[in-house]
Parts: structure tokens; sequence; C-alpha cells
């Protein structure tokens, strides 16, 4: 499993995320609770394999979906999983949807479903 | 006041309009009742030439009715239905005798004139005017129609040499009926009116409600997932605790089930510009002090 970069507004699910993708095998785990975060992990940040992004960080500062056009800006190559606790009908999800080379998932999802996801490494669109 | 009004009044939607609407009905009756009459004293004073009983009874009408009017706007803030509907029926009333006065005495006048004009005017008021049920109006309307046929046969209207009317008492029927026409009419948009407005405050509160929901649902939902994934890095690093651990997760399945119940109105909502950045907790927060200010109202 390749380096992964977490992005998650929630303090205790970034930490517990990335505490079991490191115990499932993954390299590394790169956190961040926020755009800005990512930008000063720029490096760490670009160098990963996989992305796992909240859709919503928080009401009035950039979404998942702003972290995701920054990545593909700046040249990451990887795969992106967006996590999501809100309905499909929500605007951003709606949006994260159409994405074509992006997996949304909905919260909560189980663990194996979600180590199996980040092992299984299966590209392209789709939602589960 | 039926079912549906008492439905209306639980959801506070238009108990404080409905009053406010008759109340402007007795009122700017009573006002025009009360020039009316005005008029009416120098007319009849004029007409019967120095006979004072029937100017004296328009004058008394117009006091009586002005106490009504102050009545009605000293208690505006105060409103009843009794209120309304007596204020109207007290300033209608009067004309019954006064009408049967002014045609009995214009049968001795010696004068040509066209019977029961006050009786057709006053049917079309109640008509436009009367506060929206069908029995006080349409009782009122049926007063003045049924003393308008028996004046017309009781003072020998038809035959009087002074009386130019010739389908009489059959006109001032037919304007009860258009009088009656327009009472029921008003009824029916009025009823209308306010099956609309349950239904859009209904749909109001469903929308609202499945905002609630989802609200609840997307606050639940990451601390599910920390639960959740908490529960598989135990699993991993103490697996002698595999019983407490299937507990958990029995628990944590059970609330994730009532979560996803809770998804079940996402296709009731209508996503607005600026809902996609929400904070849940800012909504919560929000939909609690909406019902506080409701709580307020309703103990008001």
């Amino acid at each position: 499993m390749s380096r992964v970069l977490v992005i998650e507004d929630d303090a205790d699910l970034r930490t517990i995320l990335c505490e079991l993708l490191s115990l499932s095998g993954a390299q590394a785990c790169v956190s961040a609770g926020s755009l800005e975060e990512v930008q000063r992990k720029r490096v760490e940040a670009l160098g990963c394999g996989l992305a796992l992004l909240d859709i919503n960080l928080g009401a009035g500062v950039p979404s998942g979906l702003d972290a995701y056009r920054w990545l593909k800006e700046n040249g990451f190559t990887g795969r992106t999983v967006f996590l999501t606790g809100h309905a499909r009908s929500h605007p951003l999800v709606r949006e994260a949807l159409e994405l074509t080379n992006a997996q949304v998932v909905s919260k909560p999802i189980e663990s194996n479903v979600l180590l199996a996801l980040v092992k299984g490494g299966s590209h392209g669109t789709g939602t589960l | 006041m039926g079912p549906e009004r008492s439905r209306l009044r639980a959801l506070g939607v238009v108990e404080e309009e409905l009053l406010g609407r008759g109340w402007r009905g007795a009122f700017f009756g009573n006002l025009l009742v009360a020039f009316t009459e005005l008029a009416y004293v120098f007319i009849d004073y004029r007409v019967f030439r120095g006979a004072l009983l029937l100017p004296v009874l328009r004058a008394l009408h117009v006091l009586w009715v002005l106490g009504v009017l102050g009545l009605l706007f000293a208690r505006r803030r105060r409103l009843t239905p009794a209120l309304i509907n007596g204020g109207f029926v007290g300033g209608v009333l009067p004309f019954l005798p006064i009408f049967a006065l002014a045609e009995s005495f214009m049968t001795g006048s010696g004068l040509i004139w066209v019977p029961m004009t006050g009786h057709r005017l006053v049917m079309l008021a109640i008509g436009v005017l009367a506060p929206t049920g069908l029995w006080l109006g349409g009782g009122l309307i049926a007063a003045f129609a049924l003393e308008a046929g028996v004046l017309w046969f009781a003072l020998g209207l038809g035959s009087h040499p002074g009386v130019r009317s010739p389908w009489e008492p059959w006109v001032t029927l037919i304007y009860g009926g258009v009088a009656l026409t327009m009472l029921a009419y008003r009824v029916r948009s009025h009823t209308i009116e306010l099956k609309l407005r349950e239904v859009r405050a209904e749909a109001e509160a469903l929308e609202r409600l499945a905002r609630l929901f989802l609200a609840v649902r997307d606050a639940t939902n990451t601390p599910l997932q920390t639960l959740e994934l908490s529960i598989a890095l135990l699993r991993q690093r103490s697996p002698e605790s595999e019983p407490t651990l299937a507990a958990m997760e029995r628990a944590v399945h059970r609330i994730r089930s009532l979560t996803q119940r809770l998804g079940s109105v996402d296709p009731l909502l209508v996503w607005r510009e600026g809902d996609e950045s929400f904070d849940a907790d800012a909504m919560l927060r929000h939909l609690e002090e909406d019902l506080a200010r409701e709580l307020e109202r309703r103990r008001h």
C-alpha cells in the first residue's frame, strides 16, 4: 500500500484513519484538516498515491472539492476517494459524483470495505 | 368552529388574520352605516316635512353605530369572533324597523318613490362585508328579503299610485339572491385560501423536519465513522477484547440503521444557494432557536 493523504476536518477521525491505514500496511499517512494545511504539506501531499478527502471541511472554508482541484492543478497523479456524511442530493456531493476519476463513498463506511478500497486500488469513478 | 379551523389554530397560522379580516368588515360596514344614516337624517327631515320620528330614529341609529365603532376600535387588539359578529349584526339589524317605518311613511306621503331601495343596498353590503360565515350573513340577507316581501304585500305597494317598481318584490328578492351568491363565493374563496395556507404550512413544517433529520444524520455520520474505525483498530490491537468489541459493533450498527432511516427524507429537501457549505451544528442551533421562538409565541 502506498502513501495515503487524508484530508478530514474531524481530528479524531483523521487520527484513527491514519492509525488504521498505517497498521494495515500504508507506507505513510499524511493528514490535514484543511486545504491550507495540505498546501503547507505540499511535497508530502503530492507524493501520495491515494487521497481520501472529506467533501465538507466545515462551513465557510474550502471544501474537499477545492482540495481535489488544488491537488490536480499541482500534479497529483494518485487516486482520489471522497468521503462524505452528506446526502446524495447535497450540491457538493453531486459535484463530486460528476468527476470522472474519483470515487465517492458515504460515511460511515465499514473498515474492511475501506481497507479493501485502499488496498484494491480500484480506479475510475463510482460510488460506494 | 370546525375541526379544520381547530387544526389551523393548532398550527398557529391564520387565527390573527381571520379575526383582523372580520374586524375590518365589521368596522367599515358600521362606518358605512353611520355615513348613510347621517345623510338620511336630513333626507327624511326634508321628505316628511317636520315629522321627526324617522329622522330621530336615524340619528339614534347613528349614535348606536358610533358606539359600536368605538367598541370595535377599543377592542381591536383583543378580538373575538363574538365581538366581530355582534358588531356587524348590531350595526345592521336596526335597519329592519327603520326601513319598515320609512316604507310605511312613504305610502302616506303622497310622493312617488321606488320602494325597498334600502333593503337592496343593505343586502348587497352584507354580501360584500359580512364576516365570512354563511349562516350569519345568509340569515341577515334572508331577514331583509323577507321583510321586503312582507312589506310589499302588507302595505299593498303593488297597487299604490306612488310606487314606480313594476317587478317588485321580485327584483328585491333577486338582489337578495345576488347578495347571497356574493357571500357564498366569498366563503368558498376563504375556505380554499385556508386550505392552501394549511397545505403550505404543512409543507414548510415537513421541509424543516427533513432539514432537521438530515442535519442530525450529517452531524452523526463522522462520529459514527470514528467509532466504526476505532473498533477495527482495537480489534487489531487487542483481539482478546473481541466480545466487548462485538457488542460495540452491534451498537454502532443499530445507530447506523437509525441514521440511514433519517436519510429517507432526502428527496423532500430543496437545496438553496449557500446551503452547500452549511454547518450541521449551526443548522441545529437555528432550528432550536426557531422552536424556542414558536414556543414563546404560543405561550402568549
